[in-house]
């Protein structure tokens, strides 16, 4: 041990004996004051609540939309019969704005 | 019903299920674990009262994932999340302290003087000021270098009881502790020289 942590450690011991002098025990009022603070915070906010849903909902609808891509692409390959229709569609929605 | 007679397990179903009287009982029995541990490694800037108030509330919020399992004593369980979050706050300090000399007192300039020292000498008598010149020094530590010179240091608590309070390997605290004392050693000798300039 070098000199340094040799002195470090006196300062510790030290230490040690002036703080098992404080008190402890919990303030009055202490307790009631934590407890009310946890029972005011106890419904999570709307803003929270709001988040972690939007959240998963937005997880579901990617996932939806990606499966939808899948199926689109696996079937769209060897459908063109179906491309007129699409173009079609398209079209008329282009006139109708 | 004196504190040290709580029956924890009884207790805490009973905070569960929403009962207040219970969850006051709890503080009071836990306050004198908790304040140890927030009084030894709060950032300067914090009032321990204020840190153990967001330990319990951390205690309140995240009660259902303790469930007693492994005969892990809730004691124990509350001084993991006692330290995890004093280490948060450590983390979050904006901006660590720089002491000066002129900032300390007698009693912590005569500690600072007594560590930085070469020549024989005796411990200064003002043992109060001890924790505070020490606490000067850790300020200018790391949050995990500090909590690890704190609770191996000043706590005396073996390396096994660390790793478990904090979750690092036992080698990762011995080495941690080695490196941080030899930055406290500068720090004490950087601050001895400005006094002697």
């Amino acid at each position: 041990m070098n000199e340094f942590d040799l002195r470090w450690k006196l300062g510790a011991e030290a230490a040690r004996r002036a703080a098992a002098a404080l008190p402890e025990d919990a303030p009055f009022g202490f307790a009631t004051r934590v407890v009310a603070h946890w029972r005011a915070a106890g419904a999570p906010p709307l803003a929270t609540l709001w988040q972690q849903f939007s959240l998963r909902v937005l997880g579901g609808v990617a996932l939806a939309a990606a499966l939808v891509a899948a199926v689109h692409l696996a079937f769209a390959a060897d459908a063109d019969s179906f491309t007129p229709d699409v173009a079609g569609t398209v079209s008329e929605l282009f006139w109708m704005l | 019903m004196p504190p040290d007679a709580l029956d924890v397990p009884a207790c805490l179903d009973r905070v569960r299920a929403g009962d207040e009287a219970a969850a006051r009982a709890l503080v009071e029995h836990l306050h004198p674990l908790v304040l140890r541990i927030a009084r030894a490694h709060r950032p300067r800037r914090v009032q321990e009262d204020d840190l153990a108030q967001e330990i319990f509330l951390k205690m309140f919020t995240r009660l259902d994932q303790y469930r007693g399992r492994d005969d892990v004593p809730f004691e124990h369980w509350m001084a993991r999340l006692s330290v995890t979050t004093c280490l948060d706050a450590l983390c979050a300090e904006k901006r660590r302290p720089e002491w000066r000399w002129a900032d300390l007192g007698d009693g912590e300039r005569e500690w600072l003087e007594f560590f930085a020292g070469t020549e024989p000498a005796r411990p200064p008598a003002d043992e109060s000021s001890a924790r505070e010149a020490m606490e000067m020094l850790l300020a200018f530590l790391g949050p995990e270098d500090r909590l690890i010179i704190t609770l191996l240091d000043l706590e005396e608590r073996p390396v096994a009881e660390i790793s478990a309070l904090t979750g690092w390997g036992g080698s990762r605290v011995k080495v941690r502790a080695f490196r941080a004392r030899q930055k406290l050693r500068v720090h004490a000798l950087r601050l001895r020289k400005e006094n002697k300039l």
